[in-house]
Parts: structure tokens; C-alpha cells; sequence
């Protein structure tokens, strides 16, 4: 797979955060402080604003969710969480996606999925998804 | 995307109507990924999408970085250790974004859009 040159800084940036931040148990307890929970997300989505999409998105069992540039796993595998719904989280840095699998176990999600993959170039056939999601990625 | 598949999500945008020298700073100053020029909803009917809403966000946008950052400066002593230089990064980081929203020189949408049914 080919990447550009900024999307290969941002992997390797964000790779870093990754996993300085498995360790540290303080960043958790300013995201639940500022967020609403910790999913390893340093960005600007509130669980208000999370079940503000999954209201939209009509999320709910039997919905296939592609969530693109997920990082650690926020929102895709809390709206999963929520919903009931099958779930697809992206994102190119691997140690994003390595986080996002023990979340994904610890909160005994049945139907998810995480993909290393360029938002620029999805590897998924047509019709493959009911919705989709991202928070602040592509811009 | 299914058909009447619906997408609902956040981007942050360079506005229209920002001088060239602005337009540089805004870039520089939100997240790494604000480069693209064109209208969002222009945009989502290239790529197929109808029933389109757009709806600016961008005050909660400011609140959560202000609370990110409020967080990050009552712990400074704890954290900065534990994160290093990520630590003044991220801080130095939000309060461009807060300023340059607060300019309007950044603004926060929340895109809706569905695919057309057949």
C-alpha cells in the first residue's frame, strides 16, 4: 500500500502517542474528565456527541458500521458498545488498532473488525456498509 | 456504502472568505489534515450522497479543547514527566485551534447524508 509523505508523519506521530499512552492511566482519567470515557482519544468528540451520532446513523443490531480513522477505537467500538451493531474501525497506525482489539475484547464486542488501511483508499467492496462514521479525520 | 446507507460525521474546515495569509494560518494552525478548499457539501454530492445537512459546531469544538486544555494545565506537574515534549505539543497545539476558531479562521461541521435508496 502506498502512503503519502503526510500520511506517513501522522502514522508515525500518532503511532508514538499509541503507545506512550497504553501506560498511562492519568491521560485516562482526564479523557473520562473531558470526554466522558477513556477510549485513548485525545480529540474533540464528547460521549454527548457520540450518542448524538449514533442517533443519526439510526445504529442498532443487524447495521454494519464503517468507522474511518479510528485510532484506538473512538466512537466505532462505543457505538457498537451501545447499538448492538457490527462494527469496522480503520486506521493506519497498527498500534491504534492493537488497542483497539483489547477494548474490543474487554467489552466482549462479538461483531467488530479493525483494518490498517488509508482512508484515501479503503479496501472494501461496494455495498458493504449501512453507515459511516468519523470524527474530525478527514477534513 | 448500502443503498439509503447514511453517513453522519465531524470535520474541521477552513471557512470561505479568508485572505490568502489567513487561509495559510488557519492550516497551519488547526489539525494536520486542513487542506482541502472546497465546500463540504460540494464535496458529498460528488461523492454521491443526498438529503444533505451541514450544521456548524464549532462552539463545542472551542469548549472541548478549552476543557482538554484546562485539564492539561491543572495536572501540568504530573503529566508533563509522564508525556514529555508530547505534553507542550498538545497543549501549544489546542490553543491555536481555540484561537484560530475563536477568529473564525476554523470552523467545526457536522456533515448528514444518506446514499440514494436504488
Amino acid at each position: 500500500m502506498t502512503t503519502s509523505k503526510d500520511e506517513q508523519a501522522t502514522r508515525a506521530d500518532f503511532a508514538e502517542r499509541y503507545r506512550a499512552r497504553a501506560s498511562i492511566d492519568l491521560v485516562g482519567e482526564v479523557e473520562r474528565e473531558v470526554i466522558g470515557e477513556a477510549w485513548g482519544s485525545n480529540g474533540f468528540t464528547t460521549v454527548a456527541q457520540a450518542d448524538d451520532l449514533r442517533r443519526r446513523l439510526d445504529l442498532g443490531a443487524g447495521t454494519r458500521l464503517l468507522d474511518v480513522g479510528s485510532g484506538c477505537g473512538w466512537p466505532g467500538l462505543y457505538l457498537a458498545r451501545e447499538t448492538g451493531c457490527e462494527v469496522v474501525v480503520t486506521d493506519l497506525p497498527a498500534e491504534g488498532l492493537v488497542v483497539a482489539s483489547r477494548r474490543a475484547q474487554h467489552e466482549k464486542l462479538r461483531s467488530w473488525g479493525g483494518v490498517a488501511a488509508s482512508a484515501r483508499l479503503l479496501p472494501f467492496a461496494d455495498n458493504s456498509f449501512d453507515a459511516l462514521v468519523h470524527v474530525d479525520v478527514i477534513c | 456504502m448500502n443503498p439509503g446507507g447514511r453517513t453522519s460525521f465531524t470535520t474541521i474546515v477552513v471557512p470561505d472568505g479568508l485572505s490568502k495569509s489567513e487561509h495559510r494560518r488557519a492550516a497551519r494552525m488547526g489539525p494536520r489534515a486542513v487542506t482541502s478548499t472546497r465546500p463540504i457539501n460540494v464535496l458529498m454530492e460528488a461523492a454521491g450522497f443526498e438529503a444533505i445537512e451541514v450544521d456548524d459546531v464549532t462552539q463545542d469544538f472551542i469548549d472541548t479543547a478549552e476543557a482538554w486544555f484546562k485539564a492539561f494545565a491543572t495536572r501540568a506537574v504530573e503529566l508533563r514527566p509522564l508525556l514529555g515534549n508530547e505534553f507542550d505539543y498538545r497543549q501549544r497545539a489546542r490553543q491555536e485551534m481555540i484561537t484560530a476558531a475563536g477568529r473564525g479562521w476554523l470552523r467545526r461541521l457536522l456533515v448528514n447524508g444518506t446514499t440514494p435508496s436504488s
